[in-house]
């Protein structure tokens, strides 16, 4: 018996471009097929975050495990500032791989029937209980053996909530994945959005955190009204300090970033969160404030109405298949809509909140090091990892890192100039694995698009649908994309959930990065706006200001004004 | 017999005459009173001459209309079965029933007509003067006459009865066909309806049950690509969504039923059977019952020959010598 799959080509080593020098720690490492990750980490990323590879890391090991899948970890670190993955298969035969990927399936199915269930009545209390550890800490307060004793609870906690993490996500997007499949096979590719109706509507921690906002904006009287929408956010605090009805405001918006603010705009550790610095959330005031009409909670009702309608429709005509399969799709339905819910519930909490903590243990680190000289400023301790940390300041005094700080500075400069290479180490032999899980997993991440024969037209993924053209509006992070207007296109390498909000803002979305289960198509159909995802060059080929047209079914950016006109 | 009978129904004395209601439907009738077999009439093969009779002789249209007097009693009958099975508009399945048909010598299989789900009475009409047609199409003729049987007398009845809307189906050896074992039960099964497997389109579930235990001993589980479902007039051929594919078709427990099922029936008529049925609603259905055509030797059999020193017996002359599983 031949089989053509498993036709066997050696690994072949990619060769590294001169200006970007790759060092090994490992040899292993140097085996494995590194992939950019454009789509968490879109530019450089601080040595501080080696702490979430590392519970990143051990959250998909354990999850892998749990699942007993065929792969043994799915990867991220840090290379030349850059974040790159890697998936590390099971040094498995052929035979054993397929058996172990029939006991993944069944493992994986059984968790997603009851994904919803395990994480509100087993994994969301502990969550709860890691990061009240993290409140209740008195972190100015400790003692240097005590806030090493913290840092240490730290890394352990913070990697059980990776593991956590996991341990949801995987069955989550393979139930979403499978959903998506079950829908196109049963109705036709054709009408493969509707299968998304049917899962939106549902509130959870992002709708509900909108819809706290939105009521916030409603609650300020006209002076404050014209305060927030007539002053420069960084300033609007200390206005409305000066005046009674200002003052009731603060203390609610007080309250509103108590609940809400301990988040920041990506995974990274060197952000400020919104407690710290609140300008995005005065910004999205702002933005509610002149659309005074944009209910989010009506929409979100709306969407409800829109799903039930569709639901029935699809019941409908459901009528008459066999009973197998009207029971297959019902189970699925309900694993996809229950991972809708808590593909968004699950971040406000671990990505979110978890990482708030831990930025602020490294920001008491930062403070103590300023402190003794060893730090030019606080925010430094991003450029070291918690090992360099913890080394520096286990010496009495502490050791100076003022001088490695600076180094690590050029060097992000130097190589956040250049263009990395989208892979490093070595390429496998043979296709990806053809299963669910490895279909699931280019839903996510995206897969390579078809290259377009007409130079005018971008390809990319059908991402949320509808076609709408407008000004491309070029952001490569948040702070960028605060200036997109009503009604044009926000083109951006990928969108990660606190963009959320400027979804009700722009008339629709392109990213580079993501496939149609990615977050920026996900939160696109929810708010009904067209979205072409995983194109891969729009961020590079399209201009800011340039007339555009997407067509989210197919998936296409038109270049309605050529690029050679442009000045 | 005066005046030539029309219709008849199943479980009626004459339903069972084969040369009135063809072979097809003799044998449901019959397995009727003890099984459960969906409920239906025949048009007979009287019906059929008066038909085949309205054009005759010079300019004969290659589909005739139905004569008057017949249509009335194929509105009523199939009214009457609406009400019986306790559904309007009844959808029902229209199949040929030939003379001759699923006797031992040939099996007739896909020579013949058959509409599924069809509902109304001018559908029944016109599915049946499509089963009546095809009787006389040039394949049917070429099998016949392949098989050594009278061109001209071309006899087909036509069975109306109720649609199972299949949740799955199964095709039932209850003798390996392949190999010609007599202990093992083969089973075929699909989601939907049992055409996918019949007709080929699909690799389907493939399942053997010890005839003696009922367990089942060997399951794989096929690609089943794609199944077959009702839909209004018809079939229609659709994925099977690509999450289910992996899954059983069949419950250990439905294929020890089918197992039982087609054991009493190998029973009952003295020799191995292949049947076709169908689960609904938890409910298994029996919709066909026929002898396996040229079935080899039972190598277990042959060895026991060998031994004793007898000639190989050949084909079609062994009577199952164990009895089957029973509940």
């Amino acid at each position: 018996m031949t089989d053509s799959h498993a036709a066997p080509m050696t690994p072949m080593p990619i060769p590294a471009p001169e200006d970007f020098p790759v060092q090994w720690s490992q040899e292993e490492e140097a085996q494995l097929h590194w992939i950019r990750d454009r789509m968490h980490f879109p530019q450089t990323v601080s040595p501080a975050l080696d702490l979430f590879f590392e519970a990143h890391n051990a959250g998909f090991v354990h999850a892998f495990a749990l699942y007993e899948m065929p792969l043994e970890a799915l990867v991220l670190r840090r290379i030349n500032g850059y974040a790159y993955n890697a998936v590390v298969p099971r040094k498995l035969t052929h035979d054993e791989m397929a058996a172990m990927g029939k006991r993944a399936q069944q493992n994986l199915g059984a968790a997603m029937m009851r994904s919803a269930q395990h994480w509100n009545d087993e994994l969301l209390p502990e969550v709860k209980d890691h990061l009240r550890f993290w409140q209740d800490a008195d972190l100015e307060g400790a003692t240097l053996d005590e806030l090493l004793e913290l840092a240490a609870e730290t890394r352990r906690r913070w990697t059980r909530l990776w593991e956590i993490h996991f341990e949801l996500m995987v069955p989550t997007l393979l139930a979403g994945s499978l959903f998506q499949e079950t829908y196109a096979d049963l109705f036709g590719a054709e009408r493969a959005f509707d299968a998304f109706t049917l899962l939106q509507g549902f509130g959870n921690k992002t709708t509900e955190i909108n819809i706290a906002l939105w009521r916030l904006a409603r609650s300020a009287d006209e002076d404050v009204r014209a305060t927030i929408l007539g002053t420069d956010p960084a300033a609007v605090a200390a206005l409305l300090r000066e005046s009674e009805s200002g003052r009731r405001f603060l203390a609610s918006f007080e309250d509103y970033l108590q609940a809400y603010g301990r988040r920041s705009e990506t995974w990274e550790l060197n952000r400020p969160s919104w407690i710290e610095d609140p300008t995005p959330v005065w910004r999205m005031l702002r933005e509610h404030l002149s659309q005074p009409d944009a209910d989010p909670a009506a929409e979100l009702a709306r969407l409800a109405d829109q799903r039930e309608a569709a639901l029935a429709d699809t019941r409908a005509s459901l009528t008459g298949y066999p009973q197998p399969v009207v029971d297959h799709f019902e189970a699925m339905l309900r694993a996809a809509q229950d991972g809708a819910v808590l593909s968004e519930d699950h971040g406000f909490y671990i990505d979110f909140e978890g990482a708030y903590h831990v930025r602020r243990v490294l920001l008491e680190f930062g403070r103590r090091m300023a402190e003794a000289g060893a730090l030019a400023s606080t925010d430094d301790i991003t450029m070291l990892t918690l090992d360099e940390v913890l080394a520096s300041v286990r010496e009495q005094p502490f050791v100076d890192r003022r001088g490695l700080v600076e180094e690590r500075r050029r060097d992000l400069a130097h190589f956040g100039a250049l263009q990395e290479p989208e892979m490093v180490g070595t390429r496998q032999p043979g296709p990806p694995p053809e299963d669910p899980v490895g279909r699931a997993i280019g839903r996510f991440f995206g897969t390579p698009p078809q290259a377009s024969a007409d130079p005018e037209v971008l390809n990319g993924h059908a991402g949320s649908p509808g076609v709408v053209r407008g000004v491309a509006r070029v952001a490569r992070s948040l702070s960028e994309a605060q200036d997109v207007r009503r009604g044009e296109i926000l083109v951006t390498t990928m969108t990660a959930p606190s963009w959320t909000p400027l979804f009700g803002t722009v008339a629709g979305v392109v990213t580079d990065t993501g496939g149609a289960l990615s977050h920026s198509a996900v939160v696109a159909r929810e708010y009904g706006i067209p979205a072409v995802v995983g194109t891969l060059r729009a961020t590079t080929l399209i201009r800011d200001g340039q007339l555009i047209e997407i067509d989210g079914s197919a998936g296409t950016v038109r270049l309605v004004e050529r690029t050679s006109d442009l000045a | 017999m005066d005046v030539p009978v029309d219709i008849v129904w199943f479980g009626e004395e004459r339903s069972r005459d084969i040369t009135l209601v063809g072979g097809k439907a003799a044998s449901l009738s019959l397995l009727a009173a003890h099984h459960r077999v969906p409920p239906g009439f025949c048009l007979t093969t009287a019906a059929y001459d008066a038909w085949d009779r309205t054009a005759r002789p010079a300019h004969r249209p290659a589909q005739p209309p139905l004569p008057r007097s017949l249509h009335t009693k194929l509105r009523d009958a199939y009214a009457e079965l609406g009400r019986r099975c306790g559904a309007d508009p009844l959808r029902v399945a229209v199949r040929s029933s030939a003379i001759d048909e699923d006797g031992a010598a040939a099996s007739f299989a896909g020579q013949h007509e058959t509409f599924l789900n069809i509902v109304g009475v001018d559908a029944v009409t016109e599915a049946l003067i499509g089963c009546w047609s095809s009787g006389r199409s040039q394949r049917a003729l070429a099998y016949r006459e392949g098989s050594g049987l009278d061109a001209n007398g071309i006899h087909l009845a036509v069975l109306v009865q109720q649609l199972v809307p299949a949740d799955a189906a199964a095709v039932v050896f209850s003798a390996d066909p392949v190999s010609g074992r007599r202990d093992e039960v083969v089973i075929d099964a699909n989601f939907g309806l049992g055409e996918s497997i019949v007709g080929g389109s699909v690799t389907p579930d493939a399942y053997r049950v010890d005839k003696r235990s009922g367990a089942v001993v060997d399951r794989s589980i096929g690609s089943k690509a794609v199944m077959h479902i009702p839909v209004p007039g018809g079939t229609r051929e659709i994925p099977v969504p690509r999450p289910l594919r992996t899954q059983p078709a069949l419950t250990d427990e439905q294929c020890t039923s089918c197992a039982d099922l087609a054991c009493s029936l190998e029973t009952e008529m003295g020799h191995p059977v292949d049947i076709e049925c169908a689960f609904h609603d938890g409910q298994l259905y029996l919709l066909q019952c026929r002898a396996i055509t040229r079935l080899p030797t039972d190598p277990n059999e042959t060895r026991a020959s060998d031994r004793d020193g007898e000639p190989d017996t050949g084909y079609d002359r062994h009577e199952t010598r164990r009895q089957p599983h029973q509940a």
